[in-house]
């Protein structure tokens, strides 16, 4: 029989798995990003993308921007190898810092990110990278920013 | 003054100011999405309407026909970023519509209002007129005539172009010889991909001509904020005075000062802040469509060269280009622009 105060506990539990929810990323959702990018499937990533799109300071509007970027790193051959996820948590004020500190960019994360994105921070033999990605709705997470290899 | 309103630039984008530029959507063919003037991206639809402050965008695959008044098309094809905005040319308002990059062809019917095209510096007139305007990556324009008539300008200098005939302008340059065009189809593909590959070859000096043209804009934002800013200590003084007037129980002579003087000045102050706001909002255009567009190209092409000295030399040129653009447009923004 459970008691008021493990109903209490219970719910209180469940409500904080939810905000873990919230800060966290599927490493497997990570691998499966990675993974296009190796193996150039720009288009797929491009539908990931979301319409506004921040590229290191650069706001970009519709498919047409975002497309070309995943398209060039695709002509490049580029992937990022040897990858550790440094941080994987919770989009800050502070984080948007890490993208520039223009007025392009303090736009971008007031107007365009979700509330609940998630910072990802990669290191890799290519340098270190971040991604935002937005939180899950309706079973799709779209890549909001990225930022790097610096 | 004149000088202010005379001075030229074409921007990547030729602008043609028209009778109605606010368009109902008659067609659309694979994606085309709508950023309207809060910022918001949506797609767009057969029946949607496009207004003053919006920016069309048609994905690679994307075609959208606009209306602006029955009889005229607007046909905005693949890869194109296409906005109206809105300027005060001679005391008159219009709405400009300016192909940023891409591909837009215009058909305007005879039997309507004759409309007015224009630079920001010119104004020209059309009538019956078929004309494609191509808006490349690098910022250059190339403009074919189909039919009529349409007169060109950048940088001071005009051509006039008639039937059949055409003429590139790059960046920052006046236009260059008008060409005959002799019933072919101009590849504006083609024509691109030659802009884009001579911009890699020279990054550099593509740079300094996309420099130069922001350049030109903020200049022009600082001409009409200044006047804006002239304009209103001159109204907080005027208002200062007719309040001390109806204070003196001179309300007469209050109401004559206000219609007489202070209302019309009101009107020019409110035309000072639709051309400061024209000018900033057209550099934004250009860092977000041609800057942006260039910096994607350069990072990926030395993605894996990074220390290469022709990106090092872009990468500093191009934080040169947006520290000004930092200090003297953004100041002119407000966040539902960008």
């Amino acid at each position: 029989m459970i008691t008021g105060a493990a109903l209490l506990l219970l719910l209180t539990t469940s409500l904080l798995s939810g905000c873990m929810s919230f800060s966290k990323v599927d490493e497997k959702e990570i691998t499966n990003i990675l993974i296009l990018i190796a193996e150039g499937r720009h288009e797929e990533l491009t539908e990931m993308s979301s319409k506004s799109f921040l590229l290191d300071g650069e706001i970009l509007h519709g498919i047409v921007l975002t497309g070309s970027f995943w398209r060039g790193l695709s002509e490049a051959r580029f992937s990022l190898s040897g990858v550790k996820i440094i941080r994987n948590e919770a989009l800050t004020d502070a984080d948007t810092g890490l993208f520039g500190k223009t007025a392009d960019v303090k736009v971008f994360f007031s107007k365009y990110t979700a509330e609940h994105s998630v910072i990802i921070e990669l290191d890799s033999r290519e340098g270190r990278t971040f991604m935002v990605l937005s939180p899950e709705t309706g079973g799709i997470r779209k890549i909001t920013a990225w930022g790097g290899p610096y | 003054m004149k000088k202010a309103i005379l001075s030229a630039f074409l921007l990547s984008a030729l602008c043609f100011p028209v009778f109605s530029a606010e368009s109902d959507v008659v067609y659309i063919d694979g994606w085309v999405d709508l950023k309207d003037s809060s910022g918001e991206v949506y797609e767009l639809f057969i029946g949607d309407r496009v207004f003053t402050g919006d920016t069309v965008i048609t994905g690679d695959d994307g075609v959208a026909e606009l209306e602006p008044e029955s009889g005229s098309r607007i046909i905005i094809k693949p890869g194109t970023v296409f906005s109206i905005k809105e300027q005060n040319i001679n005391g008159k308002k219009h709405s400009v519509v300016s192909t940023t990059l891409g591909e837009v062809a215009f058909k305007f019917n005879k039997m309507t209002q004759e409309p007015i095209i224009a630079t920001p510096s010119t104004i020209m007139g059309i009538r019956g007129t078929e004309f494609t305007v191509y808006a490349g990556a690098d910022g250059s324009s190339l403009v074919v005539v189909d039919s009529g008539a349409v007169e060109v300008s950048s940088q001071g200098e005009s051509v006039y172009l008639e039937a059949q005939q055409g003429v590139e302008v790059l960046p920052g340059k006046t236009p260059g010889e008008k060409f005959p065009v002799m019933g072919k189809a101009v590849d504006f593909a083609e024509w691109n991909v030659d802009r884009i590959d001579k911009m890699m070859a020279s990054p550099g000096e593509a740079l300094a001509s996309i420099a130069s043209q922001m350049d030109s804009m903020a200049a022009q934002t600082a001409e009409w904020t200044a006047l804006h800013t002239e304009s209103t200590a001159e109204l907080v003084k005027l208002r200062a005075d007719m309040d001390a007037l109806f204070d003196a129980g001179k309300d007469d002579e209050a109401r004559e000062l206000y219609a007489g003087i202070i209302r019309p000045l009101e009107i020019t102050s409110l035309r000072y802040v639709m051309n400061y706001r024209y000018y900033a909002l057209s550099a934004l255009s250009m860092r977000q469509h041609i800057l942006s567009g260039f910096y994607i190209r350069m990072k990926t092409a030395f993605i894996g060269d990074k220390e290469n000295p022709v990106y090092k030399a872009f990468t500093k040129d191009y934080r040169k280009i947006l520290t000004g653009y930092e200090q003297r447009i953004v100041p002119n923004l407000v966040e539902a622009d960008y």
